[in-house]
């Protein structure tokens, strides 16, 4: 089977992991406690101004009827108007997710660059003063939450050290380089630690091989084969372990931003479910749901393309 | 004439363990030299010491002379240059030596890009020469397989092109048909010495099996628990065996002339590398064996033309040969 059949299969999952995710979206949402209606309008509002709401709202038709109109909005992208802010949804979600994005995408890149060359180290000298130290180290950053190693970043390295703003944004790109480093490293921190335990096995494992020993054998010299042979082995499971991951680091982002008081969707997201405004929570699990399914998309395509094997 | 390669008290040590103690030999120039023994006896060990493949905890004393120079000493560099260039290895299971996530193509060319300078189009021309070569069919088409892609006997005809890219002046085979049916096994010693003669090479060729060794080498070094007990060109040694454990592996082997015969075998197990017997290490499992057998290691010596034995009853075993046939 070929790469283009995989993604097809794959784009179908993603289709079935949508309407689920809506389907779960929609049933929570109608059994949690608290009224949506009455927490807009108040303890003295009328009958009639109850209906209308209701009606308003199309909490007046049955639930079949109200799963469907929210399939067909979630697939037309209408998640309604948020009832705390008077704004459609989606231009909240398309206003605040750009930074979010930022955020993540740069917490990968950190991670990345942390966990690989800490790995190559540990892996090469396996059993030494460096692999112990590197261990150690790992281990702490996994078990500490991650607002905690936030706040310890904030404490030091902001407004002890003041290397760093203490929160918000920038204006510009370049700017927010700079003010999202602090919160990406944050979020970035247990994940380089997972990321690094995981290739640190792989590669000790690909060093014993057979075909790295035939590699070294042929006269290659030593880093083509530590980067042609040894790399391209190992990373294979780090990368698919990395795609996993990306799920929970949008559960990360919401606590960091939350942290360092940054303006993207975790942050909407919490507001939102305080303020009990349903249309943006769904909207927002909806969107997240969509992007962390492409992103398991997007490793199975790229494993598929980095071992051979898979695509037999 | 001087060998082409001289190895001289090669001992192997990792922790606790000698997995090879003393081992000498000689390969002469496009000379095949067969070491045959059970797995554990440290042949492939002594291959790979050769050129510094074992494993970074792993010790070796000894030298091993390429060239007017030390194999074993060589710095990192200079082995580099030696390993795939002068002196190449195959493997016995080409299945985990072939990187599985490269193509064929690439595996070869990087040995022509690193050792001849050869790039892009040109590699790839000499790359289907090679595949031709060790006569793989469809070699141009071949080329972007991945290993998985390729049959059992394929991957090992493969290993033997990537290996040979540069034409190494000595070829460390080891056990390169075990994992092959019988019928490929066949093929590919014939496609070894076939290569032997066109390269003007010299093989080591590492087995377990007395057959292949029969039926390819010139010469035959006998190794038991990391030390040669038996050294000498291939009719000499199997036609009059002077060590009690060339006998035992002689007579371990099924004769499909005649068949149900009662197979002699060696009774025992190998002893383990951190706890071998003092003074000949076939002592402890030895029909022939008396006290003087445990007082100090046998040396290597002469029991007749370029045969040489580590065993002090050689005669006595001779006779027993002579007797029984």
């Amino acid at each position: 089977m070929n790469i283009l059949a995989i993604l097809a299969r794959r784009l179908l999952h993603i289709a079935a992991t949508v309407v689920l995710v809506a389907l779960l979206i929609f049933v929570l949402m109608h059994f949690l406690p608290g009224d949506p209606v009455m927490m807009l309008l108040g303890d003295r509002a009328s009958d009639e101004q109850i209906a209308n709401m209701r009606h308003r709202l199309g909490f007046d038709r049955s639930v079949v009827e109200q799963f469907w109109e929210f399939l067909k909005m979630t697939a037309s992208l209408q998640f309604g108007e948020s009832v705390s802010m008077k704004v459609p949804v989606i231009s909240l979600i398309v206003d605040r997710l750009p930074i979010t994005l930022m955020l993540t995408s740069m917490a990968v890149v950190l991670a990345v660059l942390i966990a690989a060359p800490l790995a190559f180290i540990a892996a090469l000298r396996q059993g030494g003063i460096a692999d112990a130290i590197i261990r150690v180290i790992s281990q702490v950053s996994l078990s500490m939450p991650v607002f905690y190693i936030g706040l310890i970043l904030l404490i030091t390295l902001a407004a002890g050290l003041r290397w760093f703003p203490v929160g918000g944004i920038g204006e510009n790109f370049f700017q927010n380089l700079y003010y999202l480093f602090l919160p990406a490293l944050t979020l970035a921190l247990s994940l380089s630690a997972i990321l690094l335990r995981n290739l640190r096995e792989a590669l000790i494992e690909v060093l014993q091989a057979d075909y790295v020993s035939f590699a070294t054998a042929k006269g290659l010299m030593r880093h083509t084969v530590l980067g042609r042979h040894v790399l391209r082995n190992a990373w294979i499971s780090t990368i698919t372990l990395l795609g996993l991951h990306v799920g929970s680091l949008v559960g990360g982002a919401v606590i960091t931003e939350t942290v360092f008081a940054i303006p993207g969707v975790g942050r909407l997201m919490i507001d939102s479910i305080f303020a009990r405004d349903y249309a943006v929570v769904q909207g927002l699990t909806m969107i997240l749901a969509v992007m962390v399914s492409i992103v398991f998309l997007a490793v199975d395509a790229l494993q598929a393309l980095l071992d051979p094997r898979v695509s037999a | 004439m001087n060998p082409l390669l001289s190895v001289r008290g090669l001992g192997i040590s990792i922790g606790p363990a000698n997995p090879v103690d003393s081992v000498s030999f000689d390969v002469n120039a496009s000379e095949m030299l067969g070491i045959v023994g059970e797995s554990g006896s440290g042949k492939s060990l002594t291959l790979r010491a050769l050129l510094q493949l074992l494993p970074p905890h792993a010790r070796t004393t000894g030298t091993a002379t390429w060239q007017g120079r030390d194999l074993l000493a060589m710095p990192a560099d200079d082995i580099r240059r030696v390993r795939g260039r002068e002196v190449a290895v195959i493997y016995q299971e080409p299945m985990t030596a072939l990187d599985p996530v490269l193509t064929i193509g690439l595996q070869i060319t990087e040995s022509l890009n690193v050792h001849l300078g050869l790039r892009g189009a040109a590699a790839r021309v000499r790359a289907v020469q090679l595949l031709d070569r060790v006569g793989i069919p469809d070699a141009k088409r071949r080329l972007d397989n991945y290993p998985h892609e390729f049959s059992g006997g394929m991957r090992q005809r493969a290993m033997i092109a990537i290996a040979l890219a540069a034409e190494p002046k000595l070829l460390l085979a080891d056990e390169p048909t075990t994992a092959l049916d019988v019928t490929i096994q066949d093929q590919i010693l014939k496609l070894l010495l076939q290569l032997k003669e066109d390269l003007h090479m010299s093989v080591i060729l590492v087995t377990h099996d007395l057959g292949i060794v029969a039926g390819t080498c010139d010469r035959v070094a006998v190794m038991y628990a990391g030390r040669i007990m038996e050294s000498g060109p291939v009719y000499s040694v199997f036609r009059a065996p002077a060590h009690a454990y060339t006998l035992g592996l002689m007579r371990s082997v099924p004769n499909p002339a005649h068949a149900r015969q009662l197979l002699s075998g060696i009774s025992g197990t190998p002893p383990e590398p951190s706890h071998m017997p003092p003074g000949c290490r076939f002592a402890p499992r030895c029909g022939f064996a008396t006290p003087q057998c445990s007082e100090a290691p046998p040396p290597l010596r002469e029991c007749g033309p370029a045969h040489q034995t580590a065993c002090i009853h050689a005669d006595r075993i001779r006779q027993s040969v002579r007797v029984t046939a």
